[in-house]
């Protein structure tokens, strides 16, 4: 009797270790493939009083009001596909989608590893101003992502990008920088008649009690 | 016996009516005033009528207040022109955009507050995106490694006995 007993007990901690198994393994995948971390969730529509939003040039705060036309729907289209990001020199080749700002008040970072996210608020690459792209540099599984090369860019590299609108523009490197993960980015992102393409991933040390690391690697690339 | 139930419906009616009168306007999914009304100020775009419930429409802001939302700074009155208080317009939601009852903007004001809409070449500066994750991808590709064959051999296991019980 205490055998039999002893034997179902058996079974039913090896199923719950067999179901426990898969549910790791598939929870281990999708942090491999899908980015969504708690608190980090894109504002579906950019309003002027909350953190991060308009500041000129001349680094003065503007809550901005405007009349618009009455809408009961958001302005901003949900987050889709905008084009393809080209990097021989660093073996890159992925889909663009749009990213917007998250409830930090930072640029939200693509929802899939194997993407690069265009800064929607901005300008779109090869229009005057600094068009921002930025991609992860690893997975939840810390493997390579679609910027894990970007380190490996020199000046003078081509990147080519192709809009939403079928066009593809040309860039070449000029600067390559790494900033602290809280630089204000007012000086970075610059305001400039120039065309500027600016790329974006993580680098430096894991800080674990941010969840982030600590320094901020950022391509800067000239319309050709 | 008449009597009680009397007292008992009095006393749910007064009840009703405190909870009502105490409930914040924006908690509220149906608007408190007049048809065609997100405050108590002006006429209903519907009826014409004065939102205000009087033969007199309110038309400019009570003293002390500089919107129809919140209290007079001068006489701690709702600013709203009834008795109820607004912190955003009914047919509202937030500050932004406009009331789905009568059209008026949100934040109280002649000029609603819009959604940013940025001009080409104006950039606008939010922080820096989290890009990255921490940890050890060796020692992550040998849990998974281990948890999948764990996994595989358990469903193996049970597949193997339930075919020899067959």
């Amino acid at each position: 009797m205490n055998k039999e007993i002893y034997k179902k007990i058996k079974l039913i901690g090896l199923g719950v270790l067999c179901l426990a198994s898969f549910l790791l393994v598939g929870f281990m995948v999708s942090r491999a493939v899908y980015y969504n971390p708690s608190g980090e969730a894109e504002l579906e529509v950019f309003y002027p009083d909350q953190r991060g939003a308009v500041v000129l040039a001349d680094n003065d705060p503007v809550v901005r009001e405007e009349e618009v036309e009455p809408r009961s729907e958001p302005v901003n289209p949900p987050p889709a596909t905008y084009g393809r990001i080209r990097i021989p020199t660093a073996r890159i080749d992925a889909k663009i989608d749009q990213v917007g700002v998250n409830t930090k008040g930072n640029i939200s970072a693509p929802k899939y590893f194997s993407r690069a996210g265009w800064y929607r608020y901005g300008p779109e690459p090869g229009d005057p101003g600094s068009a921002i792209i930025s991609g992860h540099v690893d997975n939840g599984l810390a493997l390579p992502a679609v910027f894990w090369n970007l380190k490996d860019l020199k000046v003078g590299d081509e990147v080519h990008v192709e809009r939403k609108d079928g066009v593809e523009v040309s860039f070449r490197v000029t600067e390559i920088k790494a900033y602290p993960y809280d630089a204000p980015t007012d000086k970075i992102f610059k305001k400039t008649d120039a065309s500027l393409l600016q790329l974006i991933t993580c680098t430096g040390t894991w800080i674990p009690e941010l969840r982030t690391r600590n320094q901020r690697l950022v391509v800067t690339a000239e319309k050709v | 016996m008449t009597k009680k139930i009397l007292f008992s419906v009095f006393l749910l009616a007064f009840m009703m009516v405190g909870v009502v009168a105490v409930s914040p306007a924006y908690a509220q999914t149906a608007s408190p005033f007049i048809s065609g009304c997100s405050s108590g100020m002006g006429y209903s775009v519907t009826t014409g009528q004065p939102c205000n419930g009087t033969t007199n429409a309110t038309l400019s802001n009570l003293p002390g207040c500089s919107t129809p939302l919140g209290y007079s700074v001068t006489n701690g009155q709702p600013c709203s022109g009834t008795s109820v208080a607004l912190q955003v317009l009914a047919g509202c939601t937030s500050m932004v955009g406009y009331s789905v009852i009568d059209g008026d903007p949100c934040n109280g004001t002649s000029v609603a507050t819009a959604p940013v809409v940025v001009n080409p070449g104006t950039p606008i500066f939010p922080g820096f995106p989290t890009t990255g994750f921490g940890g050890s991808a060796p020692l992550n590709i040998a849990l998974l490694s281990f948890l999948g064959t764990a996994a595989v051999l358990g469903t193996a296991y049970f597949v193997r006995r339930y075919r020899m019980a067959k």
